[in-house]
């Protein structure tokens, strides 16, 4: 069993969870002197000693069905016991026609029976998903095979038909609620459903292959570019903590960052109290210089979530900043500083900028090299030496002629240029890619594929 | 010190004794509270506020008949106010009113004794003779430095004093600390303590908590507070409804006599949950329109 819980700890750092050395030997020695026959307590005995962090929760849930899934670790005699009345069970509902196994389901939701669910759903699996053992597929196939046949909206109409006729008061408010409710139960019935597979293909498999094919990332480390609704959701979430507690950590530095010149003035009359001797030594309270930021946003399509990100994150710092302004653009440029300063939240901010800033000059396809020409036209006289200048985007530029002079004449009058990446940087200069060209004309050019490059930059930036 | 003996026998034993204070317990609190009285390791608790971080320390101080120490964190706070600090006044009175001409040796070693020794919140909790539980709230709060000073007494349960050697532990405290996450703690601290996340509670737990606090508020009633409040808490609001905010609701309706939640209840009470305007205007366009 503590081989067990090495292994499982190994898979966390794979995971970029910082788990360290004394961190698994309290969940060994929290195993040892703990009973071990309860799951849920088994869990919230490693959750505690190995995982410090709430937003690295998902990945260790993930891991602890995979590596102590009820079927590839011996709990002792009464859950195997268990398991086996599971199974006898489970033969039971092998003759039900699929519509009755349908209404046995909506029978269980509907009293609670949280174990005959169980039962009904892993035979639904068997049933369903057909699974084929040794073959190298996820389980997302499978799930998505069983919950077309169980097919959910189906059961939630009846259910919905079923509770509506319990609810006292019908008003639009109550069905609301019971809508809630029912979502609710189905989303149990989908983590069964998933929950099942996933024993199944571990005990095929074994936990460290399952564990390999599991894409188990962190928020931070999810690629802006690839991420799907759901992920994006997920970078949202963590981005508000991360950001709070960036502004602290800078503002704490601030505070707290080394003192300016000697003021010799006061020194010398603070002297006179000592008959002359300065043993006070007084010194002019540092001035912090603040940045003044431009921050210029790709938002075609390909990078638009990544613009979102880095403009709510810039946003949510603005107090360390003296000055934010942002452009956007695709192949014509606008200013939006006034619709991201008017509300406040970055979701509306940016569907405003989508409908009211103009963007597109004739094909929406990004044009970099026009964008950077007006931008210096029209707004190079506001760029002074305090002036940061950030560029977002892939530097795709359609094979449109790159016009890099005009980053250049920007560059010659800002404090410092930079520019923001979210493609991997061995990509950059393949296909249509120019980031050479006006990485020649940058301080710096950053890949930025993941809140945590993102942050780095955003401190390095201060 | 007092060892080998345990405050608990099995996680459930710890369940039953917090929810005879009044404080329902999920099955991870209550496992994660055996665990430290096990492993002798503090329990850092984080979460949402309102969620009952510091009720739960609380709690369990009461359930084991302990007294509770409180340390109340904020910016600034040093050893002075957190460990020890020597009685300044009465030393300075003690050496003048000392007038039988003893060496500086002798009253050096006089007045660095514990008669003179002021004892803050850690260095009470670790000498205390009675069953104590040790609250240091909001830990976040104090500065990346400051949180060294709490190392040595939580790891090794007990507080150097230059002037007198180390003062160890007469008993292991049950320690608690709570944090809002305002800022990452560090690495050290954290690698000491068990953490313990405390979420907002599922729906049966929120009903249970409801039930047992609130006299006289019917099932079918806290059935639909605690739905209406748990779909408040899936909307981005600025500060999401907390269990104490959903006691407080549940108080009000039942107070107004009234015994189900519809759209006219929901919007005249809306203020009890909710605290900002933009979040009550967010609430109501996206649960009482269409």
């Amino acid at each position: 069993m503590i081989k067990r819980v090495i292994e499982f700890s190994e898979a966390l750092r794979t995971a970029r969870v910082p788990v360290s050395l004394l961190e698994s030997l309290d969940a060994c020695s929290a195993l040892m002197s703990c009973d071990i026959s309860d799951r849920g307590a088994v869990k919230a005995y490693l959750a505690s000693t190995l995982i410090k962090d709430h937003s690295h929760q998902k990945v260790f849930d993930n891991l602890f069905d995979v590596y102590f899934s009820p079927g590839t670790y011996e709990y002792g005699a009464p859950h195997d016991a268990h398991n086996r009345g599971d199974d006898e069970r489970g033969e039971s509902f092998e003759d039900l026609a699929d519509a009755e196994l349908r209404e046995k389901i909506k029978e269980s939701l509907l009293g609670g029976n949280d174990s005959q669910l169980q039962n009904l759903i892993a035979s639904a699996v068997s049933r369903f998903a057909g699974m084929e053992p040794g073959r190298p597929v996820g389980g997302v196939y499978y799930a998505f095979k069983t919950l077309r046949h169980l097919d959910l909206d189906i059961l939630k109409n009846s259910l919905f038909s079923v509770r509506v006729e319990q609810l006292e008061s019908s008003d639009s408010l109550g069905l609301k609620l019971l809508n809630h409710d029912i979502d609710l139960a189905l989303e149990k019935v989908r983590k069964m459903v998933s929950d099942d597979i996933r024993r199944r293909i571990v005990s095929d498999r074994g936990a460290d292959a399952v564990a390999r094919t599991l894409r188990s990332t962190l928020p931070e480390d999810i690629d802006f570019l690839h991420a799907n609704a759901e992920e994006l959701r997920e970078i949202s979430r963590a981005l508000i903590p991360l950001v709070r507690k960036l502004a602290s950590r800078l503002g704490h530095r601030r505070r707290k960052g080394h003192h300016g010149a000697l003021d010799f003035r006061k020194t010398i009359r603070r002297s006179i109290a000592n008959g002359g001797v300065p043993s006070d030594l007084i010194f002019h309270k540092p001035k912090p210089t603040k940045p003044e930021l431009f921050v210029v946003a790709d938002i075609s399509g390909s990078v638009a979530s990544f613009a979102r990100f880095t403009l709510s994150m810039v946003y949510a710092l603005s107090e360390q900043f003296s000055k934010v302004r942002s452009f956007v653009f695709i192949d014509e440029i606008d200013e939006v500083t006034d619709i991201f300063e008017t509300s406040d939240e970055i979701d509306s901010a940016m569907k405003l900028v989508s409908t009211k800033a103009k963007v597109v000059w004739t094909d929406g396809h990004s044009d970099y090299g026009r964008v950077m020409e007006s931008f210096a036209e029209r707004w190079g006289e506001e760029i002074t030496h305090k002036t940061s200048v950030i560029f977002l985007g892939d530097a795709r530029n359609n094979y449109h002629p790159s016009r890099a002079h005009a980053l250049a004449s920007v560059r010659m009058k800002a404090r410092a240029v930079y520019w923001l990446n979210p493609e991997p940087s061995g990509y950059w200069d393949t296909g249509d890619s120019i980031m050479t060209q006006y990485g020649l004309y940058s301080d710096s050019v950053n890949e930025c594929r993941n809140l945590r490059q993102l942050q780095s930059f955003v401190e390095k930036l201060l | 010190m007092a060892m080998g003996q345990y405050r608990f026998n099995s996680p459930t034993q710890v369940g039953e004794l917090l929810a005879g204070v009044g404080y329902l317990p999920s099955v991870e609190i209550s496992s994660v509270l055996f665990l430290a009285d096990r492993l002798k390791k503090p329990v850092l608790v984080e979460g949402p506020a309102g969620t009952g971080k510091t009720e739960l320390a609380k709690s369990a101080a009461k359930a084991l008949g302990a007294r509770l120490i409180r340390l109340q964190c904020h910016e600034g706070i040093d050893e002075s106010k957190a460990l020890y600090e020597w009685n300044y006044k009465k030393q300075l009175l003690h050496i003048q009113s000392d007038k039988t001409g003893s060496s500086w040796n002798e009253v050096e070693a006089d007045i660095f004794s514990e008669e003179f020794l002021l004892e803050r919140p850690l260095l009470q909790a670790i000498r205390a003779k009675d069953p104590v539980v040790l609250l240091i709230d909001e830990v976040d709060r104090v500065e990346i430095e400051t949180e060294a000073l709490l190392l040595e007494v939580l790891s090794d349960y007990q507080v150097s004093i230059p002037e007198l050697g180390a003062i160890v532990a007469n008993q292991v405290p049950l320690v608690f600390l709570t944090s809002n996450n305002t800022r990452e703690l560090s690495e050290a601290l954290k690698r000491r303590c068990l953490f313990l996340f405390l979420d907002y509670p599922d729906k049966e737990r929120e009903m249970e908590i409801v039930l047992s606090k609130v006299p006289g508020v019917s099932r079918a009633l806290t059935d639909s507070i605690v739905s209406f409040v748990g779909s408040l808490r899936e909307l981005d609001l600025k500060k999401r409804p907390s269990i104490s905010e959903t006691l407080d609701w549940a108080l009000t309706l039942v107070s107004l006599g009234l015994d189900e939640v519809d759209e006219s209840v929901v919007k005249s009470t809306l203020n009890v949950l909710l605290k900002y305007r933009s979040d009550m205007a967010k609430a109501s366009k996206a649960i009482l329109s269409s």
